[in-house]
């Protein structure tokens, strides 16, 4: 007989008959083999089930880990979600239209973890975290992208899931190129942009630093109409590219925008609406065309570069809207080149950043005296001028003397704060319309002669005394390497600077502790003395709060 | 003078121009006209209330806020504004957490921008530069994503 399970095939007879399969049904091995089979087959349906059950444990255990935050998380879950969006949003800042000129910023690799890192973390926190980042438009509004990354591939669909979750709100979009890191693949370079381009419509800030030919790439997405409102455009390289910025079938009209490194002929926009510009690394001519294009300009910085130029125009230009003007690092023979051109009939401020050279004011006098305007405000910084041409200068004008940031002449400084305020021996007063006055002051010197700037002149109620508004000095140590601190006010500067303080004279004097970081000496000064007591008088906004660096 | 009443009865009797700073209130009274009735404050105890008003006293007479970033006075001035904050408004949030968020509560139902915002801040410095497993720890907030959840979230992060 032959087993009824696996039938072997029929072998030949043994010649002496076979002993392996007696008179039964299923051989041993064969039994063995259907108990086995059985076996795994229920520990399969076991495992089936355990699986069915493990899952539902898992979604239990999910749920009531959610469930454990709300109840844990008690104190976020209690907030309405807008309050919570606040919160996140304190953490995700809007990426401000830089005005700083491209030497200032920070190196930009870390600028883009800085801004991208936060949302990214907030979301990855919890569900409901990630539900609220997720359903809140306005976190998603700012991206900072680097175009040459390292898997700039596997960034495309962060940068699509990004913008997409931004809703319908305006954007702003920082691009830029680290000459650190390698070239990447022009494919994904095109994806990326295209990305960006698709939003064009909604693109309310755009930052591009980046080579002229990456710059160009940005045209938008040819239907759009633009709310562009902030234009910064930095060309890293001298490539020679005819049309560096041009959007496809429109033309934004920003109203601030800064350029550097490219002329005005190579980008497409409404300038006639533009209200703030600055300029960095272009030549006379351009300046003069950028003002000529822009009629609306009020307020125009310009750092300029230095080439022998012939085609300068030969009449001069009137600007009737410029208010503030900022040179920085001019040379004399620009200067005179740019204000001999030029007529600001409105300008109200002049601010002069120099590298430490020497200036002389003719020609500066001479414009101000054929523009006709009303200078209000002069701000001298780092620039070398002989005292007495300064006075000279500044007795003619009927202005107010700002000296902002760096340090200036200390014999005007001086001058201003002599009780006796008269020039040598003239009988004019110096600067009788004074109203405000920054200065950084460089340690040591005494904290009476601050003080004496309010002294009778100053003080309030004396008709023969300046209308002062604002005094803010910022006090420094000459070197890093002087250790000893600057010292408090003494009592009688402190009560003195106090009393104009508490008649409306607005006065800041912060001493420099580091880059970065200043101390409110003043406010520290009169705690010290016991003139203020923190607890008590807390109406008048100007008397000094404890304020400390941040 | 304007009389307020939280919701554990407690009186308080506040200048208007300090009441007024909360928009419910400053409503509430050109709703009612001149009156001496006092005005409940259904949603606020006398605890939170407390911290309120020495908000509202310390700040009563500071411009308005502005949604204008730009319009700062001087450089100087832009520039100090940014890198200092007042020692006071730091040490009037240096609270517990609770308090903290009750006064978030109270702000926003008796809508006092400022100090909502303040206190927004406030709370925000506490997640500022935290990891994620830092902020949970703070927060006592479990991970609740599901382990595919997580390698998404995982992946994303990497990603950037």
């Amino acid at each position: 007989m032959v087993c009824l399970v696996c039938q072997p095939p029929a072998l030949p007879q043994p010649p002496h008959g076979c002993h392996l399969l007696p008179d039964v049904l299923e051989c041993s091995s064969c039994r063995e083999l259907k108990d086995i089979e059985s076996q795994i087959s229920r520990v399969r349906e076991a495992l089936s089930e355990a699986q069915i059950s493990l899952n539902a444990l898992l979604k239990r255990h999910q749920e009531t880990r959610t469930r454990i935050n709300h109840a844990h998380d008690s104190l976020f879950s209690r907030l309405p979600l807008e309050v919570i969006s606040t919160v996140f949003q304190h953490l995700v800042p809007r990426i401000p239209f830089d005005r700083r000129p491209l030497g200032d910023l920070v190196r930009p690799k870390e600028l883009g973890w800085t801004y991208i890192s936060p949302l990214l973390v907030l979301g990855a926190v919890s569900r409901d975290w990630r539900r609220i980042t997720r359903s809140t438009p306005s976190l998603w509004r700012s991206i900072v992208i680097r175009l040459n990354m390292p898997k700039l591939d596997s960034y495309v669909d962060l940068v699509r899931g990004w913008l997409e979750r931004s809703g319908s709100l305006t954007l702003f979009i920082k691009v830029y190129f680290d000459f650190d890191s390698e070239w990447v693949n022009p494919e994904d370079v095109h994806a990326m942009v295209n990305i960006v381009n698709q939003h064009s419509g909604r693109w309310e800030m755009l930052d591009l630093q980046l080579p002229a030919c990456l710059i160009a790439l940005f045209c938008g997405d040819q239907h759009s109409p633009s709310v562009l409102r902030y234009l910064r455009l930095a060309s890293l390289d001298e490539d020679d590219v005819d049309k560096i910025f041009i959007m496809d079938n429109t033309v934004p009209r920003p109203t601030d925008v800064y350029i550097y490194n490219i002329p005005c002929a190579s980008i497409s926009i409404g300038w006639d609406n533009v209200t703030w510009l600055k300029a960095e690394n272009l030549q006379l001519f351009d300046y003069l065309q950028l003002m000529k294009r822009g009629p609306l300009i009020r307020y125009c910085c310009f750092l300029p570069v230095y080439a022998r130029e012939s085609n300068l125009p030969m009449d001069n230009m009137v600007h009737n809207h410029i208010e503030e003007l900022v040179m920085k690092y001019p040379r004399q023979a620009w200067a005179d080149a740019f204000f001999s051109h030029v007529i600001l009939p409105s300008l109200k401020k002049l601010v002069l950043i120099s590298r430490g050279e020497e200036f002389t004011f003719q020609t500066l006098a001479s414009h101000l005296g054929k523009s006709s305007c009303h200078l209000q405000e002069l701000a001298l910084a780092k620039v070398i001028i002989a005292t007495e041409d300064l006075i000279n200068f500044l007795k003619d004008q009927n202005f107010g003397l700002s000296q902002g940031w760096t340090i200036l002449s200390r014999a005007v400084f001086r001058l201003i704060f002599l009780s006796r305020y008269q020039v040598a021996d003239s009988d004019e007063p110096f600067l009788p319309n004074l109203k405000l006055l920054y200065y950084d002051a460089l340690w040591p010197f005494s904290w009476k002669s601050v003080a004496r700037i309010l002294s009778p002149p100053d003080r309030p109620g004396n008709p023969q005394r300046r209308p002062l508004k604002t005094l803010q000095l910022r006090v420094h140590k000459k070197t890093r390497r002087v250790k000893a601190s600057i010292p408090l006010l003494d009592k009688d500067s402190a009560s003195s600077l106090l009393s104009a303080a508490k008649a409306g004279v607005d006065i800041r004097v912060y001493s420099c502790i580091s880059d970065h970081e200043y101390s409110d000496i003043f406010a520290e000064s009169t705690r010290h003395h016991g003139l203020v007591d923190n607890s008590a008088d807390t109406s008048n906004s100007n008397v000094p709060r404890a304020i400390v660096a941040g | 003078m304007v009389i307020l009443i939280t919701s554990d009865n407690v009186k308080y009797v506040v200048e208007k121009d300090v009441a007024e700073l909360s928009v419910l209130v400053k409503n509430m009274l050109e709703d009612i006209g001149p009156s001496d009735e006092p005005i409940p404050l259904h949603n606020v105890t006398s605890t939170v209330f407390n911290k309120v008003l020495e908000y509202c006293i310390y700040h009563r007479n500071d411009p308005p806020p502005s949604d204008d970033d730009e319009g700062c006075a001087s450089p100087l001035h832009k520039y100090l504004a940014s890198h200092i904050c007042s020692e006071w408004d730091q040490r009037f949030f240096d609270v517990d957490q609770a308090l903290l968020f009750d006064i978030i509560l109270a702000a926003n139902y008796l809508d006092i921008k400022t100090l909502l915002d303040d206190a927004c801040k406030a709370v925000a410095h506490l997640i500022q530069g935290k990891s994620t497993e830092e902020i949970r720890g703070i927060f006592n907030i479990v991970n609740d994503f599901t382990p595919e959840e997580e390698a998404r979230v995982k992946k994303e992060n990497v990603s950037s």
